[in-house]
């Protein structure tokens, strides 16, 4: 079984924290990083113009050193990661990028098939650029040959999902319910009855096709979703995130893929 | 005289891999500026559609005022437009059998 991603997200929330008293991460004590955790961190730490202490491990130390040099152009084929990449602030470039993402996983080939992995990652790119409102916005992916998985994760600083829907006068408790709303109905900020069934799709396509799992951090709420054991139904686990320790400003969706998956019949799902 | 159609390759106006709903918008308003009435979209080189972009792409083609012929459209993409021109054939749904809330 894949790995849950949520235990990622709350490293990234301890080391915030700790980083907001000192304003110095310390990352002395890693000695493993996801991109679920080294994503919002990398952000932070932009956003802030933080530094931080070393993992005292080398190999860590430099692993998150060549993930957080945020260069688009460094992006390689040959390689099993994507770093920090912005995405552009407008999406005329944004095809390339995702570009150069698809290189990197071969086009997805081994991920449920070239179709489902370009549906899964698209769909992601393109929520961010018509519903966030980001100012800065980040992809960065990890492929892990022994442990089986892929790894992608996209973060924004915009407006969230609770936010958008909430802007476009829909109703919600809160974030929490916003995010489980959006899973569950398909609704769209934008309003037509043919949108909206980007993160739905994507959610069915990850945890019914694919059998991999995903974690949605936007403002004050998360849902991960994921199977716990096979044959069963989707696990959805809830997550209100109090003021003080794990609320995120804008949004965050991390996936793990798990791989060589067999194809797909992305059509199934797209409807 | 009539005026030769337009012809637009998508791979080479935007990618290979057609993802996101705004480079539709860009497609769209360059074709409703262009002076040709008949408008041929070639998909050679495509590699890929999202679901957005083939919804997108639906709809401004059913509002534009030009005459749209598409060309050499790849299998996979024509799945995916058929697909959303028949998005009430739901198959798979998304199946919660558990629900949990933590607060954290």
């Amino acid at each position: 079984m894949i790995p849950e991603l949520w235990p990622e997200y709350e490293k990234f929330c301890r080391l915030r924290k700790e980083a907001s008293v000192s304003n110095l991460s310390d990352l002395r004590d890693i000695d493993w990083i996801y991109p679920t955790t080294l994503l919002p961190l990398g952000s932070f730490l932009i956003a802030g113009r933080r530094a931080y202490k070393e993992p005292r491990n080398r190999d860590v130390a430099d692993y998150i050193s060549i993930m957080l040099r945020t260069d688009p152009g460094r992006v390689d084929g040959r390689r099993s990661y994507v770093p920090l990449v912005p995405l552009p602030s407008t999406s005329t470039e944004g095809d390339r990028v995702l570009g150069s993402i698809y290189k990197l996983h071969d086009h997805g080939r081994l991920y449920g098939g070239e179709n489902a992995f370009k549906y899964l990652i698209g769909e992601l790119v393109d929520n961010v650029y018509q519903h966030s409102g980001f100012s800065n916005a980040f992809v960065m992916a990890q492929r892990y040959d022994k442990k089986g998985f892929v790894e992608v994760a996209i973060i924004d600083d915009g407006i969230t999902i609770g936010g958008s829907l909430r802007r476009a006068g829909f109703r919600t408790e809160d974030d929490v319910a916003a995010i489980a709303r959006v899973l569950k109905e398909g609704i769209s900020a934008k309003g037509a009855d043919t949108r909206g069934y980007g993160l739905r799709s994507n959610a069915s396509i990850f945890t019914t096709g694919l059998k991999g799992e995903m974690l949605i951090v936007s403002g004050g709420g998360a849902v991960e979703i994921g199977r716990s054991e096979p044959g069963r139904g989707v696990r959805q686990n809830n997550y209100r995130l109090e003021e003080d320790f794990c609320p995120l400003n804008g949004t965050l969706v991390s996936v793990r893929i798990p791989f060589p998956s067999e194809e797909i019949d992305l059509y199934d799902y797209a409807t | 005289m009539t005026m030769p159609p337009k012809v637009i390759r998508l791979a080479d106006v935007i990618f290979e891999d057609l993802a996101l709903r705004d480079s539709v918008i860009r497609l769209f308003k360059a074709i409703e500026d262009s002076p040709e009435t008949q408008i041929d979209i070639d998909f050679s080189g495509v590699r890929s559609m999202s679901r957005s972009f083939a919804d997108e792409y639906l709809t401004r083609r059913s509002q534009s005022i030009k005459t749209i012929r598409e060309n050499n459209i790849p299998a996979n993409v024509q799945r995916m437009l058929d697909a959303v021109s028949n998005r009430s054939k739901v198959k798979k749904q998304f199946d919660v059998d558990s629900v949990s809330l933590s607060i954290v």
